[in-house]
């Protein structure tokens, strides 16, 4: 994986992230006693939180949209395409599950070694054979990069960084209901905050799994296709929508808004179809 | 004498009410119990994030909550600043 600019970005972000969860321990160590017990309760405790994440959410993620094995003989040229890409990229071949999601859409769970990739019929209906390559690719350059436990590791920080917080306010107060609300006000002010560097990652690992796709298939044009193709299809679906119901979008209409923007685990879909072709 | 607690209760209870009452969606897509890997298979389309993961009723109860902040916030500061 090269894209040095990325990596950088990355870093800086993940050393922000490591900061908060080193603060956070080191602050739960200082005001709850000082002694090796709270260092190992916030450490463990933090690596359990996140292994529980980390499971349910897989088992979750799955049961959510019933996915369901995909069948070798049906979906024979996706089996045969995603073996020899997982070879290509030196991970095993992930499990393939097929769903029926209402809207064409693809994800990846778990871990290298561990992995799944579900696809949605519709995605499938939609998109010709080499644009289904790019998606599959993207999907499982996910599984290659650690995606899915980076993004979980994210979430265990900003949850750890948060409680931390939650508590040290309630513990050092005199435990009347102003300090119970600062308390609450204060844990979840936190979590958005470190929130927002996790998703700045989740954006970045777009980037990387774009470019790292457009390696594997050795050209960016059918992921960008398929990412326009969706794209279009989603506007005319808006558009529609306009004419039905007009005076819904005027208060809940899409919004491109920096906060938006900051929020969105995805980069802006026009900027990958041109990273993708440049 | 108002604590410094007391101010920072009503402050922040006001920021974090105002920011929940005005921006419902963002303030929920920032939570972490809606992270990034739910949010991808949630009914959004590849590609993009799901417009309301949750549905249509989670901004109503995230502006219920906001709500509920700014009540608690003028509470504490009506009986501890009035």
């Amino acid at each position: 994986m090269r894209h040095t600019g990325l990596k950088i970005r990355m870093a800086l972000v993940g050393a922000i992230l490591f900061a908060f969860y080193s603060v956070a321990v080191a602050a739960a160590w200082f005001f709850f006693g000082q002694t090796q017990t709270i260092l190992g309760i916030a450490i463990v405790g933090s690596i359990l939180l996140v292994g529980v994440q980390y499971k349910v959410g897989k088992w979750a993620a799955l049961r959510s949209v019933g996915a369901e094995d995909m069948d070798e003989q049906r979906y024979s040229r996706i089996h045969q395409r995603v073996e020899a890409l997982s070879r290509d990229m030196g991970i095993e071949k992930p499990t393939l599950k097929v769903a029926r999601m209402g809207v064409p859409n693809a994800f990846a769970v778990g871990r290298k070694g561990n992995g799944t990739v579900v696809v949605s019929e519709e995605l499938i209906q939609i998109l010709d054979n080499q644009e289904l390559d790019g998606v599959l690719a993207h999907e499982l350059s996910h599984i290659a990069n650690r995606d899915v436990v980076t993004m979980v590791i994210g979430q265990g920080i900003a949850s750890v960084v948060g409680i931390v917080a939650q508590y040290i306010v309630l513990f050092t107060g005199d435990n009347d209901i102003a300090d119970f609300f600062l308390a609450i006000v204060v844990g979840n002010l936190v979590q958005f905050f470190v929130m927002l560097f996790v998703l700045a990652i989740s954006r970045y690992r777009e980037y990387v799994a774009d470019a790292d796709a457009r390696q594997a298939i050795g050209t960016g044009e059918p992921l960008a296709r398929a990412l326009e193709k969706i794209s279009q299809g989603n506007q005319r679906s808006q558009e529609s929508r306009v004419d039905e119901n007009v005076s819904a979008l005027c208060i809940f209409g899409e919004s491109t808004s920096l906060l938006t923007k900051l929020v969105s685990t995805h980069p802006p879909m026009e900027k990958r179809i041109q990273r993708l072709r440049s | 004498m108002v604590g410094v607690r007391e101010l920072l209760a009503v402050g922040l209870g006001v920021l974090l009410g105002v920011a929940l009452l005005a921006k419902p969606r963002e303030m929920l897509l920032l939570s972490v119990f809606v992270g990034p890997t739910q949010r991808r298979r949630r009914g959004g389309e590849y590609g993009s994030d799901a417009d309301d993961p949750f549905g249509a009723w989670a901004p109503w109860f995230v502006r219920a909550v906001g709500l509920a902040c700014l009540l608690v916030a003028a509470y504490i500061a009506y009986t501890n600043l009035v």
